[in-house]
């Protein structure tokens, strides 16, 4: 029973973050983490109710969906955080490159019927990069103020801690489930608990924003 | 207990050694943004330090040029003044009565004269400063504003009076007198109040002037302080041995400073 709720973390704790963010009055404009979550949310209940609630064999669909409008919502977050204007541009281009990729890999090598590894696994070895180059522009020429207190760094650091460990899951689980290898849903499991790690470290990111004082 | 796939734990061992890296580097930039931070704060406080020094040698040069100018009053300008009126009282009555009123006039202007300039060396001289007590000295100012007849004077001292530390009654005595100087220049002032108080845990001076005010939004603005004025003295000298200043102003019902230091940083 207790191990059947880590199927679910996926839902459960961007939803508490969310519910969290509510309850702090947090100020959702321009948030594009908040937005990333908020979309994990819908998705991954989507995900979820199309198995559970209307029995479809499959909703691998929705994975497609949820790495191509997670991968333009992170990238606008980057676009914003970064602090050099080439940064900026860099994630403004590999966006259009991506976008074209993700359109070739759906029509050549990886339909909708099947697990996206290629897109995600690069999506998430472009965000690894992202948030390497968030850290290095902050170790370069540091902000004076205290790291531990900044929004975007425990942002950062929660989706630097998700993409990277989750990198090669991604890369394989496409592989392993169509060799019907019979523990590849343990693999979907650690990568929930991945995800809850990095829900946490988001909540410390919405510790750090000033809430919205009536 | 059903064993795990030897693909399972392949990545699984791979996915734990990425986890291991995300923390190393998480652990990585967080020691040096704090290494840094360190370096930061160490470097903003040889800075002030430096800087402490800088005015405090400024300060100290202000002094000894003070100090010399007070005793070349005294010694030199003073004793020839000195013999000038004690040449004018050998002269004996003179019959023509124009000219014994003009030498009559010239004794009282040379010992006005004599006067001010012992009180000028007087104000000037650090020794003495330091020898009197703070209110004394700020009482002498005082006195010696109302002496000119430009206004009428005020002081008080509440508290049991201590000696201050000497280099910094040196400081607020002349932070004050950069204040009443402003008066007297600027304020067009009726009256001077100067309030002392010696608490158990700190030290404070008030200021007050009937004057004309200024308006305080222009203190604001990085030109007046730029300009060198007395205000500009004021906070820096203040800056130095860590005390409070405010200074509030009100158009046409005059302005109050206020100076304030905690016991532990007066003695």
């Amino acid at each position: 029973m207790s191990f059947k709720v880590i199927f679910y973390l996926d839902v459960i704790s961007p939803f508490i973050l969310l519910f969290f963010a509510f309850l702090r009055k947090v100020v959702f404009r321009n948030d594009y983490v908040l937005y990333y979550i908020l979309l994990q949310i819908l998705l991954n209940l989507v995900a979820s109710a199309v198995i559970d609630i209307f029995h479809h064999t499959n909703n691998l669909y929705v994975y497609h969906l949820n790495c191509l409008t997670s991968f333009i919502i992170l990238s606008l977050y980057f676009h914003q955080i970064f602090r050099h204007q080439n940064y900026k541009k860099l994630t403004l281009i590999i966006l259009g490159l991506f976008f074209v990729f993700f359109v070739i890999n759906v029509s050549f090598w990886e339909s909708l019927d099947v697990f996206n590894s290629n897109s995600l696994s690069v999506a998430s070895f472009i965000l690894t990069i992202y948030s390497l180059m968030y850290y290095l522009e902050n170790l370069t020429s540091p902000p004076i103020e205290n790291i531990l207190k900044s929004k975007t760094f425990w942002y950062t650091t929660g989706l630097f801690t998700y993409y990277t460990c989750n990198f090669f899951i991604f890369i394989t689980y496409r592989k392993l489930t169509q060799d019907h290898i019979t523990d590849a849903a343990f693999l979907w499991r650690i990568h929930n608990i991945v995800f809850l790690i990095m829900c946490v470290y988001v909540f410390i990111g919405i510790l750090c924003t000033p809430s919205l004082k009536k | 207990m059903h064993t795990l796939s030897e693909e399972i734990k392949i990545v699984l061992a791979i996915t734990v050694l990425l986890f291991a890296i995300t923390f190393f580097v998480i652990v990585f930039v967080l020691i040096s943004q704090h290494q840094h931070n360190k370096y930061l704060h160490e470097k903003e406080e040889l800075k002030n330090i430096y800087q402490q020094e800088l005015l405090r040698t400024r300060l100290e040069i202000q002094e000894q040029t003070l100090h010399y100018i007070s005793q070349e009053i005294h010694d030199n300008i003073g004793q020839i003044l000195s013999l000038v009126k004690l040449n004018l009282n050998t002269v004996g009555p003179i019959e023509d009565e124009k000219l014994q009123s003009k030498l009559i006039n010239t004794k009282d202007l040379v010992g006005k004269a004599l006067q001010d300039l012992r009180d000028l060396s007087k104000t000037l001289n650090t020794d003495i400063i330091i020898q009197s007590n703070f209110s004394e000295a700020i009482e002498f100012e005082l006195e010696s504003i109302q002496k000119t007849g430009a206004c009428t004077t005020y002081m008080e001292v509440k508290g049991v009076e201590r000696k201050l530390d000497a280099q910094k009654q040196i400081i607020i005595f002349r932070i004050a007198q950069e204040v009443l100087n402003n008066i007297i220049k600027h304020a067009k002032a009726q009256e001077i109040q100067a309030f002392i108080d010696y608490r158990l845990d700190s030290f404070e001076l008030i200021i007050k002037d009937d004057g004309i005010g200024f308006d305080m939004e222009e203190l604001k603005g990085a030109d007046l302080y730029e300009k060198g004025s007395g205000i500009n003295n004021i906070y820096t000298r203040a800056k130095m041995i860590q005390a409070e200043v405010a200074l509030n102003s009100v158009i046409q019902e005059g302005t109050t400073f206020r100076l304030f230091i905690p016991t532990t940083s007066t003695i």
